[in-house]
């Protein structure tokens, strides 16, 4: 496992992803303090508050890299977890050292989710930090006129951080099940990444009806429910739901056909 | 008199049993190296008025008469010849002994009549052989006539070894598999007889008997129809016990042919081998010999080993034998001071595992006790005397129960509509379900209270296994034989032996005993009676049950369960996995066994491609054997497949005895390399091996890194990041990879590719001097030279299947041309060429020089015919070339095996 993450870590690949997540939210800040002032004053967007205060700042950052950005690294550690060991050649070694087929993807599948979920976390506390620097330490508004204190606040952004990492469980699954199956890494992370953007387009088709229900992003943003007060968890609740069948079932496939399958490569 | 039916299955059964019976063995040594050369001499050898045995006598180039070697004689199965134990010859040979092959009198082209292993036949065969090897000045002597010699053999070439044992004291070491103590108790066994059969006769083993007989009587040149090549005493006893009798005279031959009369006199260290599916010799015979030797001092081992004259052995199971084998003669005829192994170890069928003891009974046997109770029930109670069953035997002994067909295999062989008891005929009393497992590894034994109408009774008794769903399996098809007779009105008890068993009666099954009045594979009463059997006051059935091998299921579940409990930890808290695999990691194959058996592999894609069809070979200790043959031909498959990295469709390969699964953990000792490297790019040279080598846990001194990177050459760029490296610097880096921790054995997929001349060089060096030091190497490559130049033995392979096996100076002999300078009339002595048997082709190249396309090994014949036909050889020479032979044996199977090769130039 800790071999397996010095591996992963010593990758150029990972730097520039945990560079870009870590500027990210510092690139959002700045250009909000530099630009001034709310957007096109539209009510509701979280974007108009992020300026009141860090933790505004760091929900804004986690809205902003959730929809994309997130996806793809996620995409990324995932997809490219099993098939760049494949595409470099090394995999038919390690199997021979002999690693247990079971275990290499465990060790794997853990690693990935162990960097996606540093990742997940990076956003809303760079956020915070930067937003603090920037807008200050005090209690945050919501864009529809509330306001917590900032325990309440936080509590909140680390709730609603939480739900985001279990929503991309999903691409973390799905990204993983490809790198079982092809040699190019680059096929996993974006079989991937389109997945998700199909998904999130048939979302938008009304006229499916209660099929969107069940499309894996349906929920992606039902955290933003944790801004009001009381906090409706009956969305969020059908999101945690709905991510379960959506991880596990990839990741059995995934086993079950990765313990089975000819190693070419 | 059999209808034409039988005598066809009994055709085809003693075929099978002869196979069987010669397979079985065996091929010794070691010490030397094993990669020693030899030469066979065939010659007659006159033993005894009339007899001459056809012999063959194999001579390692390291035995002279400065370093004389000791020798070994390998005795064959019934019904076959010295062919049958070629190979294992050759391979002890290799070992440093000197073997002698001699077919046994009345078989093959040895002269004489079948001695059925008797003293005054075989056994005087064996003195003259020992005497034989006395005189030879490459083999080593003990004192004047008495040379340093082992016997060796299966079956009936086992029995000439304990028999020869007890009768010639210049015997040194005897291993003897699948073979007899006594042929009274294996052909006329009785369970009722505390001797097993020897006091008082039992019933006649008449399906098996008849095969053997068969086999022997039914060689071409019979002289006799009726007794074939049997000596005339040997088939007078066979026409008396098949006609249902046992004269005292008869009785005194099976025993003479016996080791069991003469135990006492066998001084000789013995390795008893004995087969776990085996009707005709079972277990027992090996149990009273091993007994019998370690009551009077004499070192002894005996191993159960799965497989026997109802099931060959398994290439694995063999290749164990060998080894066991040649343990046991280094040990002994050698002094090597490697242990010759347990002295008790036996298989276990339901796990796989095989258990070793320090003696039989094995240590800590507990006996199970379980009484004979009303209505049919065992009880863990007391027997009920008043529970009497009745069975009843029909006249003339028809229908019978089936239990076994010899060569067929016990219940394992049989369809389960085959094993049939007739109820009419049973009487049996079956247990509770188990609570726990019943390992038995011995014979259980009853008390049972039977009397007749008759006054007398045949009975066959059966330890059953039944299932939690009903169905009745008979462990190894083994039956229990018993004729008692004085049964005055009243009855009397008997005492009754149960076959001798490696079988483990799972929890939830039950222990059924039954008796049946008939079998079909014996000679039983045919006179109609009225048999009442009942447990007696005294007790009912004991079995005996052994501690489970290695005593390990409980570590081995916990194992499992901390395995489970480790993967649950580390998807969640991701704790460290590393520990766990180091506790599985003691399980990594026998030592002794083969590196690697490829069985029947064949490997069919999706898209209906064979790429690999049927393929088979081994690769022994100490071989570099080359994988030839053109790209596509299957090559990387089948590494990829002996490397679990591909599921083959059928068929298998075993790695040291272990077979291999995806992961298996037997492929730590193997070092690989296969389809070019495979290295992180943005490691250092150095990291990608250090990691890859801890990637198990395993500890970074093991991995010997210094040395495989020494091998690699890389100098200061082995800390540069591998993507800056050239690709022969890859290449040199994987082939560091696969030697970290010096494993016992490296394959290697065309190791050269991309190499330069100069280390293309080094690398045979390498290869060559890990072989020199007891290794192993199987490497595959496409180019002819490559594997000319390394290795010792080629599998060539064409569209997936394998067109030749063998010692690469094999191949070579194969396609070698022999030029002979005949001077004058070489038209001639073409046309008298021409006409020998084995010449292919004869071309005349002028000058009076022609070259004969013919085995290398035919020069004499070529020689003798020219000089018979009056002509002058003024020179001889052999020409060989891989490379032809490679182009032969590829086009001779492009065009679908035609054979003839024309006159080409």
């Amino acid at each position: 496992m800790w071999l397996e993450l010095l591996r992963q870590l010593r990758r150029r690949r990972t730097y520039v992803t945990f560079a870009l997540v870590v500027g990210l939210p510092i690139l959002i800040v700045t250009s909000i303090a530099v630009g001034g002032g709310p957007g096109d004053g539209r009510q509701g967007d979280l974007v108009d508050v992020a300026s009141r205060s860090g933790i505004n700042a760091a929900f804004f950052c986690l809205q902003a890299a959730s929809g994309f950005l997130l996806v793809v690294v996620v995409a990324m550690f995932a997809g490219d977890a099993v098939a760049s060991e494949a595409s470099w050649g090394s995999l038919r070694y390690l199997l021979v050292r002999p690693i247990p087929r079971w275990r290499l993807l465990r060790v794997k599948l853990a690693v990935a989710a162990l960097l996606s979920v540093t990742a997940v976390l990076l956003i809303p506390v760079v956020g915070l930090a930067a937003g603090t620097v920037a807008f200050g330490w005090r209690p945050a508004s919501t864009p529809l006129g509330g306001a917590f204190s900032v325990g309440t606040g936080l509590e909140r952004l680390a709730a609603a951080d939480a739900y985001i990492a279990v929503s991309l469980a999903v691409v973390l699954a799905l990204a993983f099940l490809f790198s079982t199956m092809t040699d190019a890494p680059l096929a996993a992370v974006g079989g991937a990444v389109v997945a998700t953007v199909v998904s999130q387009i048939l979302d938008l088709v009304s006229s499916l009806g209660r099929v969107r229900l069940f499309l894996p992003t349906h929920y992606w943003f039902s955290w933003l429910d944790l801004l009001s007060t009381p906090v409706p968890t009956g969305a969020m609740a059908r999101g945690l739901v709905s991510a379960v069948p959506w991880t596990v079932l990839p990741l059995a496939v995934a086993f079950w056909h990765f313990r089975r399958k000819d190693v070419l490569s | 008199m059999p209808s034409p039916r039988d005598r066809r299955a009994t055709r085809a059964l003693a075929l099978l049993v002869a196979a069987t019976l010669g397979t079985g063995l065996v091929a010794v040594g070691a010490g030397a190296d094993p990669g020693t050369t030899y030469t066979t001499r065939q010659f007659r050898l006159p033993t005894a008025a009339g007899v001459t045995l056809d012999a063959t006598l194999f001579v390692p180039s390291t035995a002279t008469p400065e370093h004389p070697a000791p020798a070994v004689v390998i005795g064959h199965g019934f019904g076959g010849s010295k062919r049958d134990v070629r190979a294992d010859a050759a391979d002890l040979a290799r070992h440093g002994y000197v073997v002698l092959t001699p077919t046994a009198r009345g078989f093959g082209a040895s002269t004489g009549q079948i001695g059925l292993d008797l003293p005054e036949y075989d056994g005087k065969d064996l003195s003259a052989t020992v005497d034989y090897l006395a005189d030879q000045p490459m083999v080593r002597l003990d004192g004047p006539g008495d040379p340093r010699v082992a016997v060796a053999g299966a079956s009936y070439g086992g029995g000439l070894a304990l028999v020869g044992a007890s009768h010639d004291d210049r015997i040194d070491a005897v291993a003897a598999v699948i073979t007899w103590n006594s042929l009274a108790t294996a052909l006329l066994p009785n369970a009722a007889d505390p001797e097993g059969g020897r006091g008082e006769p039992g019933v006649f083993k008449q399906a098996y008997a008849g095969a053997l007989f068969g086999s022997g009587a039914s060689r071409p040149g019979a002289e006799a129809a009726a007794c074939g090549r049997f000596a005339a005493d040997v088939c007078a006893a066979y026409a008396d016990v098949s006609a249902g009798g046992a004269s005292p005279a008869t009785r005194a031959l099976l025993d003479r042919a016996s080791v069991a009369s003469r135990l006492g006199a066998v001084r000789a260290p013995t390795l008893l081998i004995q087969g776990e599916d085996d009707t005709l010799f079972p277990l027992a015979e090996a149990v009273r010999t091993y007994q019998g030797l370690r009551a009077q001092g004499v070192p002894v081992a005996m191993v159960w080993a799965q497989g026997g004259h109802d099931a060959p052995f398994s290439t694995s199971g063999e290749s164990a034998i060998r080894a066991r084998t040649r343990a046991w003669f280094d040990h002994y005829l050698r002094g090597a001071s490697r242990s010759p192994g347990p002295a008790f170890s036996w298989y276990e069928r339901t796990t796989g595992r095989v258990g070793t003891a320090p003696s039989y009974p094995v240590p800590g046997t507990r006996t199970t006790t379980f009484g004979l109770a009303a209505g049919g029930v065992l009880s863990t109670g007391p027997t009920d005397p008043a529970a009497v069953q009745q069975l009843a035997n029909p006249p003339g002994g028809e229908p019978s129960a089936v239990s076994s067909v010899p060569g067929l295999g016990g219940f394992g062989g049989l369809a389960g509509g085959l094993l049939s008891d007739p109820p009419s005929q049973t009487a049996s009393w079956t247990s509770a379900p188990l609570t726990a497992d019943l390992n038995v590894v011995g014979a259980a034994s009853l008390r049972v209270h039977v009397s007749s109408s008759t006054g007398s009774a045949v009975l066959f008794a059966k330890l059953y296994d039944v299932g939690s769903d009903g169905a009745a399996q008979l462990p190894s098809g083994q039956v229990a034989p018993l004729r008692v007779t004085g049964l005055a009105p009243a009855g009397r008890d008997v005492a009754v032996t149960l076959p001798t068993l490696a079988h483990t009666f799972g929890t939830g099954h039950r222990v059924r005993i039954s008796f049946v009045a008939t079998d079909r594979a014996y000679l039983g009463d045919r006179r109609a009676n009225v048999i009442r059997i009942r447990g007696t006051a005294l007790s009912g059935l004991s079995v005996p049950s052994a501690p489970s091998p290695s005593g390990g299921r409980g570590l081995l579940w916990a194992v499992a369960v901390g395995v489970l409990l480790a993967a649950a930890l580390a998807s969640l808290s991701r704790v460290v996995t590393v520990r766990v695999r180091r506790a599985s990691a003691a399980h990594v194959g026998d030592a002794d066994a083969t590196p690697i058996v490829v069985r029947g592999l064949t490997k069919v894609y999706g898209d209906g491609n064979r790429a690999v069809d049927d393929v088979s070979f081994a690769v022994e200790r100490g071989q570099i054997v080359g994988l030839l043959g053109p790209n596509g031909s299957g090559k990387t498959t089948t590494l990829r497949m002996a490397l679990g990295l591909i599921t083959p469709t059928a068929g298998g390969v075993e790695l040291y005895g272990e077979r291999v699964r995806p992961g298996a953990p037997v492929l730590r000792r193997f070092g690989t390399f296969v389809e070019g490297p495979g290295l992180l790019p943005h490691l250092s040279g150095r990291d990608n091996l250090q990691l890859w080598w801890r990637s198990t846990g395993a500890a970074l001194v093991d991995a010997h890194l210094d040395e495989a990177l020494e091998v690699a050459g890389l100098g200061a760029a082995v800390d540069k990041p591998v993507r800056s490296y050239s690709h022969g610097m890859r290449q040199r880096l994987a082939l560091a990879q696969a030697l970290l921790g010096k494993p016992d054995c490296l394959i290697l997929d065309e190791p050269t590719n991309g190499l330069d001349p100069p280390q293309i060089r080094e690398m045979r060096e390498l290869i060559r001097g890990y072989a020199a030091e007891g290794k192993t190497v199987l490497l595959s490559s496409h180019l002819l030279s490559e594997v000319e130049v390394t290795c010792t033995h080629a599998v060539v392979m064409q569209s997936g299947r394998v067109i030749h096996h063998g010692p690469v100076s094999e191949l070579l002999a194969l396609g070698a041309q022999v030029h002979i300078s005949v001077g004058a009339q070489p038209l001639r002595a073409a046309a008298v060429l021409g006409a020998v048997r084995g010449v292919r082709a004869v071309t005349d190249v002028g000058g009076g020089d022609l070259v004969v396309d013919a085995p290398a090994t035919m020069r004499p014949v070529l020689v003798r015919a020219l000089v018979e036909a009056g002509l002058d050889v003024v020179e001889v020479s052999v020409r060989s070339r891989l490379e032809d032979v490679f182009l032969d044996l590829v086009g001779a199977t492009a065009v679908g095996h035609a054979v003839g090769s024309g006159g080409e130039g």
